[in-house]
């Protein structure tokens, strides 16, 4: 089951669209980075910077005011034989734990 | 917020700074089926989240191998390489597999033979930067097996950098 604690929600509440990291690790928990922030600009960059991280998936997310409007399941982590894309299943259970729009749009469908 | 028609997408990735709306752009062409992988390359410029998403879109797109697991190739000198048209044919004629496959059926053909015991030499030196490598390898080398070449010196700067890191890593910990 995928956990997400408070303070990775609170990120997302940015008064302007901003775009966020998203790791899956291990143990089902999501953890998210704003894009650009400390230097990390792609998933590339933040699994180099965080050695302890164990990620399992990657994914992005454009959020404003605590909502997320978009979704993209492409991401490096990802199996290359899957088109790295997140699996359905865990885009399914991530719209469930995460505050997304109406009209979320999912970019790898 | 809604897709980025191919047009829009298209000047965004031109003109745009923003990481959101480049983002947008790129996701919007990888999932339109009438995107060619040269309108996908402006993306690779962009540095972090939109080159990623660009080279995983050429990598589905051309059915070109990753280096490995979480090492899509990022460098746009690849990707021209690998698009142009006699480059393209070399690879549909050999078929998918991993670049190590790839590198055995290429030594398993007289006609490249020499040219891919070239390559191997070159692959040797990689304590050599990368960009000399490549500008050597460009005036003598044909553009299929440049491309390979250039696949497989990321593949080892890869292995280097992670090694390092590694080093780097445990180095700080017994510190």
């Amino acid at each position: 089951m995928l956990t997400v604690d408070q303070a990775t929600l609170d990120l997302l509440n940015t008064p302007h669209e901003a775009m966020f990291l998203g790791i899956i690790d291990a143990d089902e928990r999501v953890h998210l980075v704003e894009a650009s922030a400390r230097g990390i600009r792609g998933h590339s960059d933040w699994v180099r910077s965080d050695p302890e991280m164990h990620p399992r998936f990657g994914f992005s997310v454009t959020a404003c005011n605590g909502r997320v409007r978009d979704l993209y399941r492409a991401s490096i982590l990802n199996d290359p034989r899957n088109d790295a894309l997140l699996p359905a299943l865990m885009v399914q259970r991530l719209c469930e734990i995460l505050p997304v729009c109406d009209d979320l749009t999912v970019f790898g469908e | 917020m809604a897709r980025y028609t191919h047009d829009e997408a298209i000047e965004i990735l031109r003109i745009s700074q923003e990481l959101t709306e480049l983002a947008r752009a790129i996701g919007s062409l990888a999932d339109d089926p009438q995107t060619t992988p040269q309108e996908i390359l402006p993306a690779l410029d962009h540095p972090g989240l939109v080159a990623e998403q660009a080279a995983i879109a050429l990598h589905r797109m051309t059915q070109t191998p990753w280096l490995a697991p979480r090492r899509p190739i990022l460098d746009r000198q690849f990707w021209e390489l690998r698009l142009r048209p006699e480059v393209d044919r070399a690879f549909r004629d050999l078929g998918s597999g991993s670049w190590l496959d790839i590198l055995r059926r290429i030594t398993e053909q007289p006609a490249l033979a020499d040219s891919a015991e070239q390559l191997l030499q070159q692959v040797q030196w990689l304590n050599e930067e990368l960009l000399s490598l490549t500008d050597r390898n460009s005036s003598g080398t044909s553009p299929f097996l440049a491309t390979v070449l250039l696949a497989v010196v990321h593949a080892a700067i890869d292995q280097l950098n992670d090694a390092e890191t590694a080093l780097a890593s445990r180095a700080a910990k017994t510190a």
